[in-house]
């Protein structure tokens, strides 16, 4: 964790690289300015950053790099509201402001000696990438490592350069899918709650992550509980409107728990507990 | 610590001794906030309390975080000192006992050891101005101050805590800091005995007795727990016009939003006191919201004081000062909120 005087303070970086990974979603690569950024910045897969573009304000976004491959974080970014379409906007070598790393992170120390089944949808697999990634760097703590991943048509589809390498490899299993292919796509159509049901996984001795749009979530933790996986087995990771990212502006809180803080990753079991919101 | 009294006609020089080195801030004559005063003999008031709480001394209505400029050489970002928000020494006087409860409840949330983060800005604000506080005489319409388990009327936590015997003043000095305001008025203070001790208890007892309700504040949590579904929120909500009055005059509401203002590639980046009760507060970009219902937001702002933050921190975030309940264009009263909820079935 940070500590500065002021929290509200963000490091100046540097924006890399911009990747264009769907028509409304690009990824920037970023490096901290000073020297000993990287330091002071030490994250966990699944926790997330403010990022600002000064004039404009601050929005926060999960971190989809790993930290197994320091130097540089990612952040990948649909534009929707006035940070993002700012940021859609800017090109390398333009520089931006972050504050964090805020948040829990997956428990990928809990989870080793697991199977990992990994269920996102859209630019739901952005925090999902970062666990992924952390997992395999680190191939031999965990069993089989499945990636259920679908998005709207082909074009919609992110990190495809990563997504092939991930299907040539042989120690994780890919299952791709577009709600509605075109005339090069020779992959599977159908939504990800389907698949799920086609592929059937055994739920012992795995833990599945899920990162979507709501009605899918829906849909897959229906498809998750008739394939016999607990709640206590089911972890996911939130979106919510925030602000401070540190637990005082209290906007972003779950009954008794702030996202920012308590979550964003939580297990179903949690957040039954937390109320209804959800 | 040593107590103290004081005849009520020296608190006019005692102020205006210390008025020499802080700028005094007391209950405004028109009684909207608390503001910067010369007129030390009426700063001491031995009712009433401002529609505006004290809290915007340390928590401002909008505050600077950084300013940031996009120069030649790229964009420069300064960070704002939390000391230099606090330039000149300030004191604050006459606030009540509930307010002072609210300072000590705000104390919390903006620590470190809350959420893992200190707040400077705020910090620097309550570690300078000292506070003086005063036993209300007379409880004002809708005040449950009595039934607030984190007011404490006979000795609330404030650097010297002022209680009303009559003629003189009882005067506790409950910091370093209350020490130190005392000694400046040498000459003008005596020690207190026991029987100025009783008085002061007794004084403190009356009013909590004229304040209490018998609502039961601390015990909210449980049955709040079991409510989240009642379809009484909704009832409960359809008066409310979400002015957010309620919120932005609370002494312990504290939520906020971040923006940037900028002009010609200069500007900042400020805070600034936002409410639960607005659609927008937590409106995502996506279009989601999940709390687009009036019902959803009323249960939020009940909820966030009665059961959510006592469940963090085991204090109850509402001091029964009743601004709410006085100042909402509507009406709407908290206390009767709270009996319904209470009397509610269990769905």
């Amino acid at each position: 964790m940070r500590k500065s005087s002021n929290p509200y303070l963000p490091l100046p970086a540097r924006i890399e690289e911009v990747r264009a990974e769907t028509p409304d979603t690009k990824t920037f690569k970023v490096v901290f300015c000073a020297d000993d950024g990287g330091d002071a910045f030490a994250y966990r897969p699944g926790q997330f950053a403010e990022a600002s573009v000064f004039g404009v304000g601050e929005a926060p976004f999960s971190i989809t790099s790993t930290p197994t491959r320091p130097g540089f974080l990612e952040f990948s970014i649909k534009r929707m509201g006035a940070v993002t379409c700012a940021l859609h906007e800017m090109i390398g070598g333009e520089q931006i402001g972050v504050r964090g790393p805020y948040g829990n992170n997956f428990p990928v120390e809990e989870w080793k000696g697991r199977k990992l089944l990994f269920i996102g949808g859209g630019i739901g697999l952005a925090p999902l990438r970062s666990a992924i990634n952390y997992c395999l760097d680190h191939r031999g703590d965990y069993g089989r490592i499945d990636v259920i991943y679908g998005a709207r048509s082909p074009a919609d589809l992110v990190f495809k350069p990563e997504l092939e390498e991930w299907a040539k490899r042989d120690d994780m299993n890919l299952h791709l899918t577009v709600d509605a292919g075109n005339e090069e796509w020779r992959g599977r159509v159908g939504f990800v709650p389907a698949l799920l049901s086609e592929l059937g996984p055994s739920a012992k001795n795995v833990v599945t992550i899920t990162c979507g749009p709501p009605i899918m979530i829906r849909l897959v933790l229906q498809g998750l509980a008739q394939l016999g996986f607990s709640d206590e087995q089911i972890v996911t990771t939130l979106e919510m409107r925030m602000k401070c990212g540190i637990g005082k502006c209290g906007r972003c809180n779950i009954g008794r728990s702030y996202v920012c803080v308590d979550g964003p990753v939580y297990n179903l079991a949690q957040l039954k507990q937390l109320g209804s919101e959800h | 610590m040593p107590d103290y009294v004081i005849a009520k006609d020296k608190t006019a020089e005692w102020l205006r001794r210390l008025g020499e080195k802080y700028a005094v801030y007391a209950p405004a004559a028109d009684g909207m906030a608390f503001a910067r005063t010369t007129d030390y003999a009426a700063a001491l008031q031995p009712s009433g309390n401002p529609r505006r709480p004290p809290k915007e001394l340390f928590f401002p209505a909008s505050q600077t975080l950084l300013t940031f400029n996009h120069g030649g050489q790229g964009m420069e970002v300064t960070e704002v000192a939390a000391e230099s928000l606090n330039p000149e020494p300030r004191l604050l006087a006459g606030v009540r006992p509930c307010d002072a409860a609210a300072l000590s409840l705000l104390d919390v949330i903006f620590s470190e050891q809350y959420s893992g983060y200190d707040d400077p800005f705020y910090r620097a604000a309550r570690s300078t101005i000292p506070v003086i506080s005063l036993l209300c005489a007379e409880p004002l319409e809708g005040c449950f101050c009595g039934d607030a388990p984190a007011v404490n009327l006979a000795s609330p936590p404030a650097d010297v805590a002022l209680t009303d015997l009559g003629d003189r003043y009882f005067a506790e000095a409950r910091s370093e800091t209350g020490q130190e305001l005392i000694a400046a008025g040498e000459g003008l203070f005596a020690a207190a005995g026991d029987a100025d001790r009783e008085a002061r208890d007794r004084a403190a007892g009356e009013l909590k007795s004229r304040t209490s309700e018998g609502l039961p504040l601390t015990g909210m949590r449980e049955k709040l727990r079991d409510l989240h579904e009642s379809a009484l929120w909704r009832e409960l909500s359809q008066k409310c016009l979400r002015c957010g009055v309620c919120s932005f005059l609370c002494p312990t509401c504290h939520c906020f939003d971040i923006q940037d203002e900028s002009i010609g590639g200069q500007g900042c980046r400020y805070r600034c006191w936002d409410t639960c009760q607005f659609t927008d507060f937590t409106l995502m970009t996506s279009g989601e919201n999940p709390r687009r219902d009036p019902a959803e937001r009323l249960k939020q702002r009940i909820c966030h004081k009665l059961e959510y933050l006592p469940d963090r921190t085991d204090l109850v975030y509402c001091v029964g000062c009743g601004r709410c309940v006085r100042l909402c264009p509507v009406g709407m009263d908290v206390r009767e909120t709270i009996e319904e909820l209470l009397g509610a079935q269990v769905e």
